[in-house]
């Protein structure tokens, strides 16, 4: 053990552990972060796993390449937009805990993470006669909502769900965070939101039966 | 009577099984109905089933017990009475 530690070797030891000591405290620049891990408790509010939701979509979970994604905003407004996935997430973001309520009677508290709908739809510009947005989705999803209830609600178009990105089967890239609404209207896979003024436009699963406002003190069924 | 209640019970329970599988099932049951019950049918006709379901599960299982359980009753009391008569 004398040996070791005397002379030239406690130097050469002393030189190892100044050049690899930051490394191992994490100190240096190579050091990669990792994902976060999604948060179960937010606020002392207790949360949902992004795993308790069950999956109930129309054609099942979509895989989209966010390399060749785009998210368009058209029909009545002034600038129709054609937006890449970093585009969107370059707007201010905006996060609340908002419970989804399914018409198949579970739900989930989730702290949902995104854009204001309506920041996107201002950069659009809508015209005076729009009163409907709707939303259609890359499974070939669809559903309505009021112009008027987007602007007065802060509705967000979510990212990230407790603070970890969508995964693919929650709606990656973005999700509407209807709240107040049946999770009929919390539409998933986004790729274009269309402003109309037939605010009687049905979506999917309006379309077949349910209600269309889809509000959670209202009726599930008819119009 | 019996009869009738026995069999309703039975249909009910086959078709509240087929609606309820048509809310959480909906991509396999509605292809398989030729599109007749999706899920927002097959969510109304489950909900108005509940009730007619229970009522006649209720009547059902009232029908069994006075079938097999009153007769017995009835023997015991005959029992008793005939070693009181003794």
């Amino acid at each position: 053990m004398r040996s070791v530690l005397s002379g030239s070797n406690f130097v050469f030891l002393l030189v190892l552990a100044v050049l690899f000591l930051p490394g191992c405290t994490g100190q240096s620049s190579g050091v990669k972060s990792l994902n976060p891990s999604e948060i179960r408790n937010y606020q002392g509010k207790d949360l949902s796993s992004v795993n308790d939701f069950r999956e109930n979509s129309i054609k099942g979970s979509q895989y989209i390449d966010v390399s060749n994604y785009h998210l368009e905003v058209s029909g009545l407004v002034d600038k129709p937009r054609n937006y890449s996935y970093s585009e969107v997430l370059a707007h201010q973001k905006y996060s609340k805990v908002v419970t989804l309520d399914c018409v198949e009677g579970w739900s989930v508290t989730i702290l949902w993470e995104g854009v204001l709908m309506k920041d996107l739809l201002e950069e659009a510009g809508a015209k005076p006669e729009a009163n409907t947005v709707i939303f259609y989705a890359y499974d070939g999803y669809s559903t309505t909502l009021p112009l008027d209830y987007i602007r007065n609600n802060d509705i967000l178009l979510a990212y990230k769900m407790n603070n970890v990105t969508l995964p693919p089967e929650r709606g990656f890239p973005f999700q509407v965070v209807a709240e107040d609404k049946w999770g009929y209207k919390w539409a998933k896979w986004i790729t274009k939101i269309e402003l109309g003024n037939n605010p009687n436009f049905k979506g999917y699963w309006e379309s077949r039966g349910y209600n269309q406002n889809g509000d959670l003190n209202g009726s599930k069924f008819g119009n | 009577m019996r009869k009738a209640v026995h069999f309703l019970v039975t249909l009910l329970t086959a078709l509240y099984l087929i609606t309820g599988l048509g809310i959480t099932e909906f991509r396999t049951v509605t292809p398989l109905t030729f599109g007749i019950l999706n899920k927002a049918l097959s969510q109304q006709l489950h909900s108005y089933l509940l009730v007619p379901f229970i009522l006649l599960l209720a009547l059902h299982v009232y029908f069994a017990l006075t079938k097999k359980g009153l007769p017995k009753i009835e023997r015991k009391g005959s029992v008793e009475n005939a070693k009181k008569e003794r």
